[in-house]
Order: structure tokens, then C-alpha cells, then sequence
């Protein structure tokens, strides 16, 4: 069986051992983006320069990760005819987002430092940052859709179409969570 | 090299049966027409894998272990072989 390691490590790795590792990825991923203002707001949001305390970048780390797991979840149960396992879907899920880490490692390059001003800022550094982001972030939705296909034993267009369901659902119940609690969250943080 | 038992006609594509049987101590030949075993219907692969499968006792964690796959890889290549078995079960009642 033809392993690849970029983009379906959950052929090899599922359950315990990716759920560790995967926690581990986003603590340290939110930890380093939080060092230079790296916001991982969303399922596939990316952010730069907005400055907040630490336990925020931890807070939209985890929330994306648990709320589109959940989506994965229930679709995967509802669509496959395999056991599946939570452990798996969850596990998985956040060790895809390990291109997000190397985003976060990205962002010590001074080159790619940026001020929140509260004006749109085209400058190149952003707009090469900007691209980086893009092509880690479609990097970061292939890992997720192989973990959640290996995780669920889906294929073909029934697995594609739940996925972006799941990834739309997660993605608008994030924003309408965050934005409800944002200051809310500020406030108990500070 | 070990010959590969066909299953399939290379003509038509549907499964094989059995035509003849022959003892490799006293060359007596059997001949008629009998239908090939379930589990002789999956691929090489498959059948290994049953054998893998048996002698883990049945357990998915052993088998993932011995083999350095993830335990969903495992069980997708185990609801594959069921996949199959069912289908050729279906075809051939």
C-alpha cells in the first residue's frame, strides 16, 4: 500500500496516537501564532497582525477543531456504513492541521511581521504572506479530507459533498459563535 | 513463480468455475463442473489478509500493529473484503 506521507499520514497514524500528536500540534500552533499575532479564526481562516492574549489564539484553535470534528462526525455516522470511531474523526482532524504549525513557524521571519492598523495594508510582504497562507491552507483541506475519508470509510462524491457541508457548517457556526462572544471572551481573558 | 489462480474469464470478465481437478500423487483427474469457493473469488491480497485476519484472533488493533497501518485503514480493508464477499455471494446464490 503506497503511503504518502504529505498528504494521508492517517493511513499509518489514527485513534490515540494521532489525537495526542494532533493536540499537540495546536497548542503549539496557537502558542507561536499567538507569539506574532497569527489568527487561526475559522476552519480555513488564516489572519495576521490582530494582537490578543494567548489563551484567544488556543480559544480559535480549539473551537474550529471541536466544531467541524463534530460536523465530520455526525456525517460520517449518518453516511457510512463502517464503525466508526470518534477517536478517529477527532484525532485526525487535528493532526491535518499540522501546514497551520509551519504557517505559525512562517510567521517569525521578520519579513512577514505585520501591525494591525485597522486599514487595508496590500503590501508585498502580505501579499507573498497571503499567497503562502493559500497554498498551506489548501494543503491543510486535502489532509483533512483524507483524514475524514480514512476516519469514515468514504469515498467518491458522497465523501466530498459532506466534507464541504461539514466544512461550511463548522466555518459559519465559528463566526457566529466568535463574533457573539468575541468581547465577551476578551473581557474574562484580560 | 507461483502461478495466480484466475477468477475471472479473461474473455467475458465473469467469475470462473471449476472444471477439472487432478490428484499430484496418482494423476487421477476429476471432471465436472463446480463452483469456486467464496473466499478463492477475492484477490490474493484479500485472501491474505483473511489469513492475517485469523491468526490475530480476529483483532483489528493486532493486525494494524503488525502490519504499521492505522486501525480505520485496517478496518476499511476489512469492510472491503465483507464488500466483496457479499457481492459475490449476491452473484453467485
Amino acid at each position: 500500500m503506497k503511503i504518502n506521507w504529505l498528504y494521508n499520514p492517517f493511513i499509518q497514524i489514527a485513534g490515540t496516537r494521532s489525537l495526542l500528536s494532533g493536540l499537540l500540534v495546536l497548542l503549539v500552533t496557537a502558542f507561536l501564532g499567538g507569539l506574532n499575532n497569527v489568527h487561526y479564526d475559522g476552519v480555513i481562516d488564516i489572519h495576521a497582525g490582530m494582537p490578543a492574549p494567548w489563551l484567544l489564539f488556543l480559544m480559535e484553535s480549539t473551537l474550529s477543531w471541536l466544531l467541524f470534528s463534530v460536523f465530520l462526525l455526525v456525517a460520517a455516522k449518518v453516511l457510512s456504513k463502517s464503525k466508526v470511531r470518534v477517536i478517529d474523526i477527532f484525532g485526525t482532524q487535528a493532526l491535518a492541521r499540522y501546514p497551520y504549525l509551519l504557517i505559525s513557524l512562517i510567521s517569525f521571519i521578520p519579513y512577514f511581521h505585520f501591525e494591525y492598523t485597522g486599514m487595508p495594508d496590500l503590501s508585498a510582504s502580505l501579499i507573498i504572506f497571503g499567497l503562502v497562507t493559500f497554498v498551506f491552507t489548501i494543503w491543510t483541506v486535502i489532509l483533512m479530507y483524507n483524514a475524514y475519508s480514512v476516519s469514515a470509510n468514504l469515498k467518491g462524491a458522497k465523501a466530498v459533498v459532506s466534507f464541504i457541508i461539514a466544512l461550511v457548517l463548522a466555518e459559519v457556526l465559528f463566526k457566529i459563535i466568535f463574533v457573539n462572544s468575541y468581547k465577551t471572551v476578551l473581557q474574562y481573558i484580560n | 513463480m507461483k502461478n495466480k489462480l484466475p477468477i475471472h474469464c479473461p474473455s467475458c470478465q465473469n467469475n470462473l468455475a471449476v472444471q477439472g481437478l487432478i490428484c499430484e500423487n496418482c494423476k487421477t483427474s476429476v471432471a465436472g463442473l463446480y463452483q469456486m469457493p467464496v473466499l478463492l473469488q477475492l484477490s490474493p491480497d484479500q485472501q491474505q489478509f483473511i489469513i492475517d485476519f485469523v491468526k490475530s484472533s480476529g483483532s483489528l488493533k493486532d493486525m494494524a500493529s503488525k502490519l504499521g497501518l492505522s486501525y480505520p485503514t485496517v478496518r476499511n480493508m476489512l469492510d472491503a473484503v465483507i464488500n466483496d464477499i457479499q457481492k459475490s455471494e449476491s452473484s453467485n446464490p
